[in-house]
């Protein structure tokens, strides 16, 4: 692909610890940014995709 | 005298080494310089034809002489751009109506 | 309506993240997918750094070009790295270095460019690169040396009435690595966008005044330039430094001290 040659390196055997690294940050952050979404002051916040209120206008 | 003394503990480290098989090898051409030098000497020489040479943007500003600082400069140029047209609409939107 | 950010000056104001496309899916629930300059500038990092290296690809050459010539000392570099940090034994680590180095160098430089954003500048991509990293190595470490790997936060030598209060520091100090990772290269990437920004605002100010008043911040602007070279430094250093890290604590994972 694009004049490249193949190259046999490996690449779940150095890096599948990272790999479960990557995948327990994403769910962390997930859950955090699920967590922080329902919190008091971002709640009603217009920038809050998931607000009830009505978005102010001028977006 | 002195500069050669200098040049003769430095031989190492100053880059002009050329590589000859006796330098190489220690005595003699051993049967793995040999091989090297065989590999080498059945490369084709002189120029890549210019049917095999990349055309197009690669070739020419990447490649061999064309090489040049013209590509980085235009991706600085280019992001630039973006950079200011996304700042300029998003202003642009915040101010539009008179309030935020 | 009276809104206090009409005029939005904040030099902080770089930093924020905002949506360009919203797209609500109803799939898994509620869930909200959005284009944002962060994405965007993210996507245009992997792009630059995979054209970079198609680009400057050696061609099948002999001789290669000079764009060639610039990444395989940015490899030798690398690869050096690797092996006097790791170890000359796990040198598979290096392709993981690479891309985390040319990631985190072009987000940096890309940072610099006037008007854009820097990724590294966020605090979600700076300590979510270092949590990955940190988890990544502890994993390793269990992998290699099972229930073995605790051993780590116990000394040797010391003696046992210390042992409680030695592995609660140690057991800090490891867990703080996955912060300071991130947040190294987050502190110094934001602290010197904030400067660069404030100057340039008050300089643009000192320009437009008057004639003489603009000839006289030719002085100050001489300063400025010269605070863009450090920036530029400083964003090759930090990505770096991030790489030598990596290996540090890859290093400890396996070899236990």
């Amino acid at each position: 692909m694009f004049g490249l040659r193949a190259w046999p390196t490996p690449i779940v055997k150095p890096l599948w610890p990272f790999m479960i690294g990557s995948a327990l940050t994403f769910a962390g952050v997930w859950k955090l940014q699920n967590v922080a979404l329902q919190s008091e002051e971002a709640r009603n916040d217009p920038k809050n995709p998931f607000a009830k209120t009505a978005k102010s206008g001028g977006h | 005298m002195f500069a050669s003394s200098v040049r003769r503990s430095l031989g190492g480290l100053i880059p002009p080494k050329i590589a000859t098989p006796g330098a190489v090898s220690s005595g003699g051409t051993s049967a793995r310089t040999a091989s090297v030098i065989e590999f080498y000497s059945k490369l084709p020489k002189g120029p890549k034809p210019e049917s095999e040479r990349p055309g197009g943007l690669r070739g020419r500003y990447f490649e061999g002489k064309n090489a040049s600082g013209a590509p980085f400069l235009a991706t600085i140029l280019i992001l630039f751009g973006l950079g200011y047209t996304i700042d300029y609409n998003m202003h642009l939107k915040h101010h539009k109506n008179g309030h935020h | 309506m009276i809104n206090n950010n009409f005029f939005i000056n904040s030099p902080l104001e770089q930093f924020e993240v905002t949506p360009f496309i919203k797209f609500n899916a109803p799939i898994l629930g509620d869930f909200n997918l959005s284009l944002t300059n962060l994405g965007l500038y993210a996507l245009i990092t992997v792009f630059l750094v995979l054209g970079l290296h198609i680009v400057a690809n050696n061609s099948h050459s002999l001789i290669p070009s000079k764009w060639s010539i610039a990444l395989e000392s940015a490899y030798a570099s690398i690869h050096a790295m690797v092996r006097d940090q790791i170890g000359p034994n796990n040198e598979i680590y290096t392709p993981f270095i690479y891309s985390l180095f040319f990631f985190v160098v072009i987000a940096n430089l890309n940072g610099n460019i006037p008007y854009g954003f820097t990724v590294t500048t966020s605090i979600m991509v700076a300590i979510g690169l270092s949590v990955m990293i940190f988890l990544g190595v502890t994993v390793l470490g269990l992998s290699i040396h099972g229930v073995h790997f605790f051993a780590y936060f116990i000394p040797s030598g010391t003696p046992l009435g210390l042992v409680p209060l030695l592995v609660l520091i140690e057991l800090i100090s490891y867990l703080a690595r996955a912060v300071s990772l991130g947040v190294r290269l987050f502190a110094n990437m934001v602290a010197g966008h904030t400067l660069l920004k404030i100057l340039s605002t008050f300089l643009a100010q000192l320009f437009t005044a008057s004639i003489l008043v603009a000839v006289v911040t030719l002085i100050p602007f001489a300063v400025f330039v010269a605070l863009i070279g450090l920036e530029i430094a400083v964003s090759l250093i930090q990505a770096y430094v991030f790489c030598v890290l990596t290996c540090s604590y890859i290093k400890d994972a396996i070899e236990l001290h």
